[in-house]
């Protein structure tokens, strides 16, 4: 009774997900090529007058959130705050809305590489995963060949690079290369690259790694404008590309059906004024055919299986997992006459 | 047969005594103190306390932790202590200087940055390894970059600094077992409180977290985030020890500056929210206003009314304390404190604590400069003193010139001292000061700085450079 309780379980989660598609339920699970989603949001730009490539990482983090993805599984680069940067007037809130409509900063973010941390090589290591052994768990791309992969990248950009922080640069062939790296240490099924700054398309010329979607907010020899300014702030909020993009995915849900080829026509030219540049060629699936949700939300893959599996009884006597060392090896436990406090200012030693 | 049926009757009457048998406890305190300077000072203090035979033993022979069967006590906390031989550790990460001269001593002190400092267990690895790795899982932890502590910004000082948990004699005065960093750059915003906060066990949903909400918090004059983990006794008669963890938050809000000049407030008011929720978990959930110098309700009224007053001590240090038991009052819909004032504030002058000291830099230009201390002694009694300066190696100090003025020629004994090696290692001074009765002493170490290569400026580097704020350590006579 405990596996049929198993696999009743396990159908009640993931029926809310195809809720339409009850019949049809294994078939979906043999379309799906992949298992799990990642996100790598990463704002490359310091400084006041920048805030709006913060608000601009901060919305996509805000809806791939919502959609799904859990922090675990969110890499958020922000190079430095705004939020309780003291120059701002409403500290711990960034809005993307002169009008305050959204606080994209939210009461639940989780910043995985803030300040000075977010460099070239820190984001090429986390990509290609050569991280030195103490990194911490939530600084890990812990990818593997069924993930999906949302990669977002904004600050100021030229004709093939992009800034980080004023004083370093990472060029299109390297990311090309960090990504090529990746295929070959089978570290995605899918990666779907978006990047808003100037001249973005440039960084995706040098790609050749199967299975990349990108979109650039603009072409070569063309700006990404920003959308507007706020008043309080003194600066520019977000960009165009971004704005209209956190638009369309406010009305997008965890069951939506919204396709990607519908994302890509979210900013035409009379909106973004920059021509959005899309490469489809590595990317052998149709857009028409992908939901926005296979990388922007999270899919819950469930394996259902027939065979049963026998688990060990729980709650016996003695600790799980310490080492039964306890008596023989050990010492007799012996406690101090009387436990005492160390002296806090112990001059007398020194003279 | 019959031993397990006499363990199950002990078991089963321990349910029945208490409810239920536990090895770990959490309480949750909160201190609000109006200041005399018109700022309201908030302190929370959430304490998890754990005891198991096995933590006894660790702490009675100084070896590293075994947790099992985590329950209150946060994992993604226990798993770094557990690994990298913690046995003591203290991080604060605070935005804003907090003014001692005008609001007088806090309860947690810490200065503005990240600051951490740990005792480890005596063990044969290397600790300087063990510290990297330590602060680069705990930068994980907190999303804080304390990864950028290093060689260059590391020191064990000799008498700063001792264990505020159980320490033997010789454990404690063999500084080579801890180690010190502080990063005066390091910024706290929502990204520190979220996983901080998730290491509560009622979290946000319920008990005083409730109350904790960004915007409020970071609109405040000062605050500051920590946690403490000491192992200590259970009680005044100390026949056993458990593992505390005590995460605090300090705050200071002004409220004047909202209501007509009166120094009214209220929780909804500080903290945009009212209390609605007590935690389960909670064995005792209190709130205390501290009300000395308001007898008889002269200066500013409560509501609700207290549900008992505290007093302790005499004279200077009396102290009163108004009780609200909170678990036992969050019978029906929220719960708000309110203190209204009878009249209005008055920005008068301001008696200074016993001990304070200023520290600035003197001189122009980038060239160098000259650290100068103020101690200000403004009790009846001299005062010893132990004044710690941790400062990067790129400050090239002049020893030779580390003056004290005061009228009586007070020697100054450094107990440590590390000189800085370039691009390796930190300078770390360390002196005892007597300060006599009622004076100000002045002490100041002259510096240059060192021209450094172009890379190894940061990509702000129009802010300058943050040097590490100095420690003052006093046992005052009076306990206020």
């Amino acid at each position: 009774t405990t596996m049929k309780l198993l696999v009743l379980v396990v159908v009640l989660c993931v029926a809310p997900i195809y809720a339409n598609n009850v019949g049809s339920f294994s078939q979906l699970l043999k379309k799906k090529t992949h298992t799990n989603n990642w996100a790598v949001l990463v704002d490359t730009s310091r400084f006041w007058f920048n805030y709006r490539h913060v608000a601009n990482v901060l919305s996509m983090y805000r809806s791939v959130k919502r959609l799904g993805i859990p922090d675990s599984q969110i890499i958020l680069m922000v190079a430095d705050d705004m939020a309780c940067n003291p120059r701002n007037p409403r500290p711990a809130t960034v809005f993307n809305n002169a009008h305050q409509h959204i606080n994209v900063y939210g009461e639940d973010v989780e910043v995985d590489y803030r300040g000075y941390e977010v460099t070239v090589e820190n984001f090429v290591r986390l990509l290609t995963g050569r991280l030195t052994p103490s990194t911490p768990r939530s600084k890990r791309l812990l990818t593997d060949d069924g993930s999906n992969i949302l990669i977002y990248m904004t600050g100021h950009g030229g004709d093939g690079f992009l800034k980080f922080q004023d004083s370093e640069e990472i060029t299109n062939v390297e990311l090309a290369d960090a990504f090529e790296q990746m295929w070959q240490k089978k570290r995605y099924v899918e990666i779907l690259f978006i990047i808003d700054t100037c001249q973005a398309a440039s960084m995706y010329e040098h790609f050749y790694s199967p299975n990349i979607l990108a979109i650039a907010s603009s072409l070569v020899g063309e700006d990404s404008l920003s959308h507007h300014v706020d008043p309080a702030i003194g600066v520019y909020i977000i960009d165009r590309f971004t704005y209209y993009a956190l638009e369309f995915l406010e009305r997008v849900t965890p069951n939506s059906d919204r396709t990607l080829a519908q994302f890509l026509q979210v900013c035409p030219k009379r909106v973004c004024i920059s021509t959005v540049g899309v490469r489809q060629d590595l990317y052998k699936r149709d857009p028409n055919n992908v939901l926005v949700t296979e990388f922007f939300g999270s899919v819950r893959n469930v394996e259902l299986t027939d065979h049963i599996l026998d688990l060990p009884k729980c709650g016996g006597r003695g600790k799980v997992g310490l080492n039964n060392s306890s008596g023989t090896i050990l010492k007799k436990i012996s406690s101090p006459e009387k436990y005492m406090y160390a002296d806090q200012l112990p001059i007398h030693r020194a003279s | 047969m019959g031993e397990f049926a006499g363990v199950l009757l002990v078991f089963l009457s321990c349910l029945v005594v208490t409810g239920r048998c536990r090895d770990d406890t959490f309480t949750e305190e909160l201190l609000i103190r109006p200041l005399t300077s018109g700022h309201i000072y908030s302190h929370f203090e959430f304490t998890t306390t754990w005891t198991t035979p096995e933590i006894t033993r660790s702490i009675d022979q100084y070896r590293d932790f075994e947790f099992s069967h985590y329950d209150l006590f946060p994992r993604a906390f226990g798993e770094i202590v557990e690994r990298y031989h913690v046995r003591e550790l203290h991080l604060s990460l605070t935005q804003g200087l907090w003014r001692h001269r005008k609001w007088g001593y806090p309860i947690v002190d810490a200065p503005p940055g990240a600051q951490l400092w740990v005792w480890f267990n005596p063990t044969s690895e290397n600790l300087d390894q063990t510290w990297r790795d330590l602060v680069n899982a705990l930068s994980g932890l907190v999303c804080a970059s304390l990864n950028f502590i290093d060689s260059t910004n590391t020191v064990s000082p000799e008498l700063s600094y001792r264990p505020q948990g159980l320490a033997e004699e010789w454990y404690a005065g063999n500084s080579s077992y801890m180690r010190y960093a502080a990063l005066p750059r390091e910024n706290v915003c929502t990204e520190n409180l979220t996983p901080w906060k998730k290491l509560l066990p009622c979290d946000t949903q319920s008990g005083l977290s409730m109350l904790l909400h960004p915007v409020p918090l970071y609109t405040a004059h000062y605050h500051a985030l920590s946690l403490h983990l000491r192992p200590s006794c259970k009680d005044v008669s100390c026949s056993s020890v458990h593992l505390e963890l005590t995460q605090a938050l300090s705050l200071v809000q002004g409220p004047t500056l909202s209501s007509s000049g009166h120094q009214d407030w209220s929780l909804q008011q500080l903290f945009s929210t009212q209390l609605i929720y007590t935690c389960p978990l909670a064995s005792m959930s209190k709130i205390y206003v501290d009300v000395t110098g308001n007898r008889d309700m002269k200066k500013f009224t409560l509501d609700p009314e207290p549900d008992i007053f505290d007093e302790s001590g005499s004279g200077p240090s009396l102290r009163q304390l108004a009780v609200y038991d909170v678990q036992a009052a969050l019978a029906g819909d929220g719960f708000n404190i309110e203190a209204t004032y009878k009249s209005r504030h008055i920005y008068g002058i301001i008696p200074s604590p016993h001990l304070h000291v200023s520290r600035f830099i003197t001189g122009y230009g980038q060239e160098g400069g000259s650290i100068t201390v103020k101690f200000t002694n403004s009790g009846s009694t001299s005062l010893s003193v132990v004044y710690l300066e941790v400062l990067p190696w790129y400050l090239r100090l002049f020893l030779h010139t580390s003056h004290s003025y005061s009228h009586t020629k007070s020697p100054v004994y450094i107990s440590k001292l590390v000189t800085a090696r370039d691009r390796e290692q930190g300078w770390l001074y360390e002196a005892v000061v007597e300060i006599p009765a009622s004076s100000t002493i002045e002490l100041s170490l002259d510096f240059t700085r060192a021209l450094l290569k172009w890379l190894e400026y940061p990509p702000d580097a129009n802010h300058g450079f943050y040097i590490p704020a100095a420690t003052i350590s006093a046992v005052l006579p009076t306990p206020r």
